[in-house]
């Protein structure tokens, strides 16, 4: 279960930015999880619960996007999902395709709160 | 009247990658260890595939005309760093029930090789066909060892892992006439997961195909040390 230690990465991350922000807490994070990612979204939201404890980030809601497999292949240029986990241009059957989208863990946005007076 | 204070709310724009930071690192290690001319092999399989016994046969052969180190991943117990204590200086790395190795762990490690200035520095990490695949240790080569015992059908099963490997060995190739495996299967199933995977097949127990294997990783070897760095490189998490 290697989705706690990207949580403790990704804590990290929103703590510093609600410092720089002068923010009292986090009250949303959005991130895109790949389908191909290696990370498990339900698993994600377990250790964000049980890890934010006691960080700014404690009471925040969680919002996962998932990001499906897409590739492109670079002899015919069609862009394609990738289905079942083959590497292969269904246009013309090359293997050495790019993926474009779908093995990403990005922080998108942090709602944060700043308390005036 | 009650005054509660006024809050702000403020949606922050971050559109970062949150492996971003290991990925530098990862990528810093990997740059030092090719500056020096160590070539980082790192081994992962499901528990039991024979990466230990793998890496005894190799540094016995490799060691002498080359400087190896080993660094050995397990939940529990140093028995399989004592194993490889007699061909090459080992150190296991206990993670204390996690499931992968991470690069912090490894640098701490490091220093109880002794000088690291290694021609080989392997890297056996936990039994584990998930997790090690989506975190990057600053190997050059990753190296997915699968046991014909395990069945066929698990480039299928464990695409990732599949996919950011650049070799697969196919380990204990003695035991074929006993199992239902077909090694076409197998390597059909995986290169359409990652169509540049080198394939070996070898068998520890009786040294079959350990040759081209080691070969294979001396080219590795020579080419990090004339360039500074190894080809190809796929390598994601
Ligand atoms: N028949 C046969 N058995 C082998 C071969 N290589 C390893 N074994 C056996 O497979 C078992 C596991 O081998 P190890 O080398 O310890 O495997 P490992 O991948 O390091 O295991 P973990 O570190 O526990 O994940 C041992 O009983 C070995 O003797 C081989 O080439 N042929
Ligand atoms: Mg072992
Ligand atoms: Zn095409």
């Amino acid at each position: 279960m290697h989705e706690f230690s990207l949580v403790r990465a990704l804590l990290e991350q929103i703590a510093q930015l609600a410092s720089r922000e002068h923010a009292t807490r986090a009250t949303g994070v959005s991130l895109s999880v790949g389908e191909f990612s290696g990370v498990d979204a339900d698993l994600l939201q377990l250790a964000f619960a049980q890890s934010s404890e006691g960080t700014v980030a404690q009471d925040a809601t969680l919002t996962i996007r998932r990001v499906p497999l897409e590739a492109r292949c670079p002899s015919c240029q069609s862009e394609f999902p990738v289905v079942g986990y083959r590497f292969q241009c269904p246009a013309c059957d090359a293997s050495e395709v790019v993926v474009i989208r779908g093995e990403e863990l990005i922080l998108e946005t942090v709602t944060l709160e700043r308390t005036e007076g | 009247m009650k005054i509660t204070p006024a809050t702000q709310e403020q949606v922050v724009s971050v559109q970062r990658d949150v492996r971003a930071e290991r990925r530098a690192a990862a990528e810093s290690f990997r740059r030092r260890m090719s500056a020096q001319g160590t070539l980082v092999v790192r081994l992962i399989s499901s528990p039991g595939a024979g990466k230990t016994s793998l890496l005894e046969k190799t540094a016995q052969r490799l060691q002498g005309p080359f400087r190896v180190g080993v660094l050995v991943g397990d939940i529990e117990t140093e028995r399989d760093a004592l194993r490889l204590a007699a061909y090459a200086p080992s150190k296991q790395i206990t993670t204390g029930g996690a499931c992968h190795l991470e690069l912090p762990l490894v640098e701490r490690a490091l220093p109880a090789l002794g000088d690291d200035r290694f021609d080989f520095l392997f890297i056996e990490d936990v039994g584990n066909l998930i997790c090690p695949a989506s975190h990057e240790l600053g190997e050059h080569l990753r190296v997915l060892v699968l046991s014909v015992t395990e069945g066929d059908d698990k480039p299928g099963k464990y695409p990732k892992a599949f996919r950011t490997s650049q070799v697969v060995v196919l380990s204990k190739t003695d035991l074929l006439p006993y199992v239902p495996f077909s090694v076409e299967r197998a390597l059909a199933d995986a290169r359409q997961v990652q169509p540049q995977l080198t394939f070996f097949s070898l068998s520890s127990l009786r040294e079959d195909g350990l040759d081209a294997w080691c070969e294979f990783l001396r080219a590795r070897h020579a080419e990090v040390v004339a360039t500074g760095r190894c080809s190809p490189q796929f390598l994601s998490g």
